[in-house]
């Protein structure tokens, strides 16, 4: 398999190379044949990306430790399913992955993409093919996930056991199928430039891959904060860890993309600003692959023994210089049709909208270099953790949560400033509503009731909007209610799918806000027969269990969880308050009051050939808040050390998931008339292809 | 048995890659405006005095800036109607052309075949 997954990256490198130099002769040499070749070799180079992955991952199922990349990252502990997606879990096999994707992905779009491009296609094939070429060189050069063993070990060595979870399934292809895939639109958007189309012919394409890349890095973002919350034991989801802000990064720059481009769509304005954010995004995305493979920045997520830093620094570089040189030559010709009548429009509106998002990405990635340049300026680097990012991030975050209110409410072009009133009135009211209610409830935490009012605000803009379009039609077309709002919807898929992804913004936002300001922590050390008492549960260990396999030495607690009525633990709780501590450890009788509400059985496992722990939470939740039961330890003396706490309204954050993937497949769901005419279109270029034949044939 | 497998995938690559290049070139298509892109052109008008419909409805935009907006989409909407139209007309003549020509074929081949009987 070594020798064939090998051939086959040759092989790519030379089709990938090909595919590049046939569209630039074809286009030097007026000859569409060139052309036609060289884009089959974008295929082409999808079709040996598959066979070169399909070979490792034979090699991981039959366990061929002759691999090194096998034998670094598989044993024959390892449980089945695993082993298939082990082919990403390090460098080597992750860049293939991402060849795999690029290529993949790139001819679909190559496919798909609209026949009026025709003209530039030549040019997004030369820079896609540009591209594999790099990654298929890298990995024939630098980084063979090929590579032999001159011996063969009996064993491999297993993969790192944090990636022992379902989100590994999902998350990390996901990630990086997103970040490399914005590619794509970049490179229709500076083919269009080169070849001189400098209309709205690459929008529709480039527009549709886009929010696809921006799905799958959401979606991705959502799970991996999912698998940290359920296994790397530290307690969060989201820790502004550099890797986490270089997917973050480009998604932000993605969606302020997704809305400028609806004005150019609509209005033909913000040409030059489009092709400059999907410019900074591709260069974002270019950031996160060079900072995951040896950059500068530590992080838990990088692959620390790369040292292909400084090729992917250098391919940075390259990619930011043509980006700029090809925006600059083009620019004069880049001028919109029109400009912004007034502010307040919903072009206006996002523009600011856009200049926020900007704004929370340059905010963050300074936080991710600035180590780098307090190392080179003082020679001390600093970390800047989440302090910061929350800090800075968190007004600019809430002034997007209001604005998302405020710009569904506006229309195009300009808006009566009365109409503007009216409509404000019932998101403001609700707004209030909610804020008197968490003052009367007695929180006092300012930007909390803030959070929540700027969310009742927005959600309340959105469903107001719905009403409104409703009872028109119901006026107008005499429909069923329900049916009117589907039609409503359907007959703007774009606009009212972003709706439903803002909801599930909004409803994300509840479960942040609820866990980064009402969370209430207490570790301490229990023995069997101990009870720990936290706000109004009592957590009761019951008993240990151990599994000792070749690989691990696993650890269960087995944990029964109480409802308490506080009045029965009193004296403890005022001990408590007296020590300042948010909770105490007492024996496991049961009191009047306490009321047994389920059982978590966290896990901790200790993988011996890595030197390294597992931890698993131990959860109960419900949708008001998450206890969430972290064992630290399992102490030799039989008592067990748990971090516990209360995250409230933490499971808010995973209902998001679905929600998000329902508003964006509306938001991309094709228009079907569109689709027939398009479809009826190409029917006809295909009979006719041979014009006088097809006729011929028919009238003979 | 690998590198015999690479061979394979090398041959059919070179010969995906090739066939454009060695195979008679397609006709080039008539360059005349097709029904279909008007048709496709006039769905996406239609799609805009919807969305614009809608906005007017729910109370958005005022009458005179809805009727303002409405004009040029109008207008819009009944010039891709007439390219489709001409379009269709177009087509319709170059059917009936192929048509006689073909029938002036037949009329020639059994000519011909009359003479030699």
């Amino acid at each position: 398999m070594a020798t064939f997954g090998y051939i086959a990256l040759m092989l790519g490198v030379c089709i990938s190379a090909y595919a590049t130099a046939a569209s630039i002769a074809g286009i030097t040499t007026r000859n569409p044949q060139l052309n036609i070749s060289g884009r089959r070799g974008v295929y082409m180079a999808a079709l040996v990306a598959i066979a070169a992955t399909l070979a490792l991952l034979v090699a991981f199922v039959t366990n061929d430790f002759s691999i090194r990349y096998v034998f670094e990252n598989s044993n024959l502990a390892m449980g089945r399913g695993y082993t298939f997606v082990a082919l990403y879990a390090a460098n080597e096999g992750s860049l293939l992955f991402l060849t795999l994707a690029l290529s993949v992905m790139a001819s679909i779009s190559l496919y798909l993409a609209p026949k009026r491009f025709a003209d530039a296609l030549p040019y997004t094939v030369a820079i896609l093919g540009a591209v594999l070429c790099f990654f298929f060189t890298v990995m024939v050069t630098l980084a063979n996930p090929f590579e032999t063993l001159d011996l063969v070990p009996a064993d491999g060595r297993g993969i790192n056991p944090l990636l022992l979870h379902p989100g590994f399934y999902s998350h990390p292809p996901m990630i990086m199928s997103g970040l490399i895939g914005i590619v794509i639109p970049f490179a229709f958007s500076s083919g269009a430039l080169i070849s001189g189309q400098y209309g709205d012919d690459w929008v529709d394409i480039a527009r549709v891959f886009a929010i696809v890349m921006w799905a799958l890095l959401g979606v991705g973002m959502l799970l991996g904060a999912w698998w940290a919350y359920t296994i790397l034991g530290w307690g969060g989801y989201w820790s502004w860890d550099p890797i986490e802000n270089v997917a973050l990064m480009p998604w932000l720059a993605l969606t302020a993309f997704i809305h400028s481009i609806m004005v150019q769509r609509r209005r033909g304005m913000f040409r030059m600003w489009n092709i400059a954010l999907i410019d900074i995004a591709v260069l974002l995305a270019l950031l996160g692959v060079f900072i995951n493979r040896g950059g500068p920045v530590v992080s838990v997520h990088s692959f620390a023994a790369s040292t292909l830093g400084f090729v992917f620094l250098s391919f940075m570089i390259a990619n930011f210089v043509f980006a700029f040189a090809v925006f600059v030559w083009r620019l004069p010709q880049l001028q919109s049709e029109r400009g912004i009548e007034t502010f307040m429009s919903r072009e206006a509106s996002f523009l600011v909208n856009n200049f926020l998002l900007l704004l929370v990405t340059a905010i963050t990635l300074w936080g991710v270099i600035y180590p780098v340049f307090s190392g080179l300026a003082r020679d001390v680097e600093v970390t800047v953790a989440a302090p910061y990012f929350n800090r800075v991030n968190g007004p600019v975050l809430l002034a997007l949560v209001i604005l998302m209110g405020i710009g569904p409410l506006l229309p195009w072009r300009r808006t009566n400033p009365d109409s503007l009133r009216k409509w404000l009135i019932a998101p403001s009211l609700c707004a209030l509503a909610v804020a008197g209610a968490l003052v009367a409830f007695g929180i006092n935490e300012l930007w909390a009731i803030a959070g929540f009012a700027a969310i009742a605000f927005a959600a309340t803009a959105v469903v107001e909007e719905w009403v409104l379009g409703t009872r028109a039609r119901i006026r107008n077309l005499n429909e069923f209610p329900t049916l009117a709002w589907w039609r409503l919807i359907k007959g703007n898929r774009a606009r009212h799918g972003g709706y439903i992804v803002h909801l599930a913004i909004l409803v994300f936002a509840i479960g942040v806000i609820g866990t980064q300001f009402f969370d209430v922590r207490f570790d301490a050390a229990v023995a069997e027969g101990q009870s720990l008492v936290i706000d109004d549960y009592r957590i009761a260990f019951r008993d240990t269990q151990t599994d000792d396999r070749s690989d691990r030495l696993a650890q269960w607690a087995l944990i029964d969880v109480y409802r308490i009525d506080p009045d029965s633990y009193a004296a403890e709780f005022q001990q408590a308050r007296v020590d300042e501590r948010s909770g105490f450890v007492t024996s496991s009788d049961v009191r009047p009051g306490d009321r047994k509400v389920g059982e978590i059985i966290p896990q901790h496992e200790f993988y011996r050939t890595v030197n390294q722990v597992s931890v698993r939470a131990g959860i109960l939740g419900n949708p008001l808040e998450d206890l969430y039961v972290i064992p630290r330890d399992f102490l030799s003396d039989g008592r067990l050390s748990l971090a516990v706490s209360i995250n409230p309204l933490a499971v808010w954050l995973w209902i998001a998931g679905p929600i998000f993937i329902l508003g964006t497949a509306i938001a991309l769901w094709p228009n079907p008339e569109l689709e027939r005419a398009t479809a009826s279109r190409k029917k006809s270029n295909r009979t006719t292809a041979h014009p006088q034949i097809a006729t011929r044939r028919e009238f003979t | 048995m690998a590198a015999l497998l690479g061979a394979l995938l090398a041959v059919v690559v070179v010969l995906v890659l090739l066939y454009p290049l060695v195979r008679r070139p397609r006709r080039e298509q008539f360059d005349t405006p097709r029904p279909e892109d008007s048709r496709v052109a006039r769905q996406i008008i239609y799609r805009e005095i919807s969305h614009l419909r809608n906005d007017f409805e729910s109370g958005h935009i005022t009458e005179s800036e809805y009727q303002r907006q409405l004009q040029p989409l109008r207008k819009a909407a009944a010039l891709a109607l007439r390219d489709e139209d001409e379009a269709r007309a177009n087509e319709i003549a170059i059917e009936l052309n192929i048509e006689a020509e073909v029938q002036q074929l037949r009329n020639e081949n059994s000519d011909t075949e009359h003479q030699n009987s």
